[in-house]
């Protein structure tokens, strides 16, 4: 039963895949410029061999002049016909995905595949948002718990004025006075030198806590209120009849029932810290694959930008699927 | 009914752990990353067999170390620049800071000195044919790479053809389309083997011997030693391009050049490290080797500036008056004019500037000096001319600068009238940098109070600006424009620019042809001093078009530590000053 669930929801990901990849490149192909638009006069002999070079003189979506062209040449057999109809920048695109190729990144000239550098990049990023998950979690769920247990009293206001700053002052500027203070007063580099990267070091807290701040102020607010709602139950109220202790009550009959609004947006939100932030990797020189979305796009790096989005969408995806398979974990009236 | 219980508070338990895990893994150290190496061992295959376990563990790391190449000495000049360059590969990079890169590995046949003058490089000496169609270089005996592989004529043939390469496609190509069958080769189908080759034979540049390059011109080109000193010329070697395929540049080890530093270590989106090449034909430079350091934020680079991580930083226009109020930094604060000119493009077919006492009018109601001063904070200099000043051409023209009074007559003067007929005018501009905004505000506010025209802001991306002004249908009525110079030579600031057949002129509607018979005259001429004069004469016409009012140059600005000397600022300089000219000198003081 819980196998077919989670085989069906992975096939699922097929038509998502689909769907994300025509509406990305509907969307981008409608963007003025390309790839090797430049203040400066490119030679049109340099475009023209730059866009054969990587398939951009082919039609967006399909090239009956191909198939015309195939049966001028005798061609007949109708598979055949077929893809020279679909020899376009959109099917050429799906079929070398259905390979594992996401296509040569436009920006560095094809000198490299998306795929390979996504594999480079991703790891550190993921790092980086792991630590700001579990800051997050492990910040803003205590946070939520006494602020909702001790209501308006000073750890209630100390909770919401974190909340309160974590969500509403930007990340950029949270992050440049850490590393201003830090430098200041503590004396630690502004810059990181590379092999800080490598492996797991502390570089990696820094832009973590950064990163996970918004998500710790949302969780922080979603678990007190959820909290506030529970406290009133009347189970909870026989449970202290019944006499269980207060730690019992807190942690088996509160927070599991309070969790569930938190796992809920738990979901999109780690797919979102671990595929990075353009703004934090900017700030703390991680090199990581945040900076590829916004570039991607400035850039018009056309496969890149595919690259990064479905890659999002696939985490999104995966993430979700985790958080069902919570669901049915933390509350048994939720069938999977 | 008990089991029930255990078991599903076991998976509770088990999907709390899960959440951690990964962070347990990832705590546990490097190994649990995936690493690119065997991708990257496959680039370079050489590079692998070499590698020592410790080299593998960098290049896990996308660190790639030239073994034993590693700089010793300690003076080390660390520069900032913000964006890490796309790419940096000589016959296919277009962008100042990846040619920042190039600059200090690689060296063409001439150099640009100190005060922009076209001086020997790796050619000592070179000679015009007396109809002025071919050019041949002579280079110095000896010449080596930084390896000690002998350095001859053939590599700069090679860079040359390359360069025009169908398969190469580099950005920069067209800047050789004055050799004869550059152009033909570039245009050429590269899966038609036998046109491919056969276009490749014709190029018009050979190698009789290891010391002589002869390059045939499609005309006189007098320019042309100057191109020779950029960055297509740089002679990347064919056997290690090959080697590497489309990724070499990325390995120090096959980016050996002939420059004064060579690189020896890459980190993407980091750092990149050079250091001394002794085997450099001037000798070896005072500095021990160059790190330049990357970092988008100008906020975190000031810093590292002042905790002592940078010797050299460009600030952001925004931190300009901070510096200029702080006793210490104020002092280590050094500027001056960059050879770029902004000014004010017009769409000459679009109404109202198919008139040109409208384009007068605007030009009057241009406060320069305000606006560079106050809106800018002083990171620019006010111009009424195409070329700034210091370079070959620039005539110190006084004429169509900021008089409202003017302005008002201009305008009155126009078949409009005044303002009230005027058609709507819209002021389009790049919105990737969100200081535009407040100053296109103020530029639209000084037309209103001044000429009482009314002008729509029209913010749009840089590639969509980009692609906007590709088309003379879609050229904006009214955008700021402008001209980073490719080299110091008044060729490339009037006729790649202005010539009826050139490309920008064309997408904006600017054709004169006493100012193209003028130009066309200049670029073949082979004295010098006429052929100033000739560009200063066809400067004077172009100003007098009022083709868009000529605005402001920008200005360069760094923050260099009081110890780094022996660097000569040039208007070329992008990434640091002294770039042009002063490698060899640059030094750091102890401190």
């Amino acid at each position: 039963m819980f196998l077919s669930f989670v085989i069906r929801r992975v096939l699922w990901l097929i038509p998502v895949i689909l769907t994300v990849s025509f509406i990305t490149f509907f969307l981008m192909h409608r963007a003025p410029g390309g790839p090797w638009d430049q203040e400066k006069n490119v030679a049109p002999a340099t475009l023209e061999a730059l866009n054969a070079k990587f398939g951009l003189d082919k039609p967006e979506w399909f090239n009956p002049d191909e198939v015309r062209t195939a049966w001028n040449h005798g061609e007949r057999n109708p598979l055949r016909l077929a893809r020279a109809f679909l020899d376009s920048q959109f099917f050429n695109y799906l079929f070398n995905l259905a390979r594992g190729d996401l296509g040569p990144s436009y920006r560095s000239r094809g000198s490299e595949s998306v795929q390979s550098i996504l594999i480079r990049k991703f790891p550190v990023t993921a790092k980086v948002g792991l630590v700001a998950t579990v800051f997050a979690l492990v910040v803003g769920i205590p946070l939520g718990v006494f602020g909702a247990l001790r209501q308006n009293s000073w750890i209630d206001y100390l909770s919401l004025g974190i909340a309160t700053t974590g969500v509403s002052v930007p990340s950029f500027i949270i992050g440049v006075l850490l590393i201003i203070a830090l430098s200041q007063w503590f004396g630690v580099k502004p810059i990181r030198s590379p092999e800080e990267w490598e492996g797991f070091s502390t570089a990696y807290i820094l832009p973590g806590i950064v990163l996970g701040l918004g998500t710790m102020s949302y969780i922080t607010r979603l678990t007190r209120s959820a909290m506030l709602e529970v406290i009133r139950q009347d189970y909870i109220r026989t449970a202290r009849a019944k006499g269980l202790r207060e730690p019992t009550i807190i942690t088996r009959h509160m927070l599991r029932n309070a969790l569930i609004s938190v796992i809920t947006i738990l979901g999109p939100a780690i797919a979102g810290l671990v595929t990075g932030s353009f703004i934090i990797e900017s700030i703390f020189n991680v090199p990581g694959m945040g900076r590829e979305y916004v570039q991607a796009i400035a850039a018009r790096d056309y496969s890149m930008i595919m690259g990064t989005t479905l890659f999002y969408a696939v985490m999104v995806a995966i993430a979700n699927l985790w958080v069902d398979i919570m669901y049915g974990l933390l509350d048994p009236r939720i069938r999977i | 009914m008990s089991r029930k219980r255990v078991s599903r508070k076991w998976l509770v338990w088990f999907t709390l752990l899960s959440l951690f895990l990964p962070t347990l893994v990832a705590c546990g150290g490097g190994k649990a990353t995936p690493t690119p190496a065997a991708q990257q061992q496959q680039a370079s295959p050489t590079t692998a067999a070499a590698q020592t376990p410790q080299a593998t563990k960098a290049a896990s790391a996308t660190t790639q170390t030239a073994q034993g190449t590693q700089a010793t000495g300690n003076k080390i000049l660390r520069i900032h620049e913000y964006t890490y360059p796309d790419i940096f590969d000589p016959q296919k990079s277009s962008f100042s800071n990846e040619i920042a890169v190039l600059h200090m590995n690689y060296e063409g046949l001439t150099q640009l000195d100190k005060n922009m003058k076209t001086v020997p490089a790796a050619a000592e000496s070179w000679e015009f044919s007396p109809d002025g169609l071919t050019l041949t270089f002579h280079l110095r005996a000896g010449l080596k790479y930084s390896d000690g592989t002998p350095l001859t004529a053939e590599n700069f043939r090679y860079a040359v053809e390359r360069t025009c390469d169908p398969k190469t496609a580099g950005e920069y190509q067209s800047i050789l389309f004055d050799i004869v069958g550059c152009e033909d080769f570039a245009s050429v189908d590269p899966k038609d083997t036998q046109k491919y080759e056969a276009a490749r034979q014709k190029l018009g540049v050979s190698a009789p011997d290891d010391r002589t390059l002869v390059i045939k011109l499609t005309h006189p080109a007098p320019y042309f030693p100057t191109i020779a000193s950029l960055w297509v010329f740089y002679p990347a070697r064919k056997e290690l391009i090959e080697k590497g395929g489309d990724n070499w540049w990325k390995d120090p080890k096959l980016q050996i050049g002939n420059g004064p530093f060579q690189i020896t270590e890459i980190v993407e989106d980091q750092l990149i490290r050079f250091k001394a090449n002794p085997n450099y034909w001037a000798g070896r430079p005072k500095l021990d080797g160059i790190d330049i350091v990357y970092q988008k934020e100008s906020s975190v680079a000031l810093e590292a500036y002042k905790a002592g991580q940078l010797d050299m930083f460009s600030p952001d226009p925004s931190q300009l008056p901070a510096i200029k109020n702080d006793p210490e930094l104020s002092k280590q604060l050094v500027q001056y004019t960059a050879a770029t000119t902004i000014n004010l493009s017009f769409n000459l077919t679009k109404e109202p500037f198919t008139d040109k006492n409208v384009r007068l009018a605007f030009s009057y109601a241009f406060d320069r000096k305000t606006y560079c001063e106050q809106v800018r904070n002083g990171d620019c200099k006010p111009t009424l001319e195409w070329i700034p000043p210091g370079i070959p051409g620039n005539a110190n023209i006084d004429k169509y600068g900021f008089d409202p009074q003017k302005a008002k007559q201009a305008l009155a003067q126009s078949k409009y009238g005044g303002p009230d007929k005027l058609p709507p005018i819209k002021l389009t501009y790049n919105s990737d940098d969100p200081a535009n905004q407040a100053r296109m505000e103020w530029i639209a506010g000084q037309f209103r109070d001044i000429l009482g025209v009314n002008i729509t802001l029209d913010p749009v991306d840089g590639k969509t600006l980009v692609a906007m002004r590709k088309d003379i249908k879609t050229y904006p009525q009214m955008t700021p424009a402008g001209w980073i110079e490719d080299y110091p030579d008044p060729q490339n600031w009037l006729s790649v620019y202005w010539k009826c057949d050139a490309t920008f002129a064309q997408r904006f509607g600017y054709c004169n042809k006493q100012f193209d018979d003028l130009v066309t005259q200049a670029d073949k001429e082979l004295d010098p001093n006429k052929r100033v004069q000739l560009y200063q004469q066809a400067e004077q016409i172009l100003v007098d078009d009022v083709p868009g009012p000529f605005l402001y140059n920008p200005i360069n600005r760094f923050l260099v530590k009081p110890y780094v000397t022996g660097y000569t600022p040039t208007p070329s300089d992008d990434a640091f000053p002294g770039e042009f000219g002063s490698l060899l000198t640059l030094d750091i003081q102890p401190h």
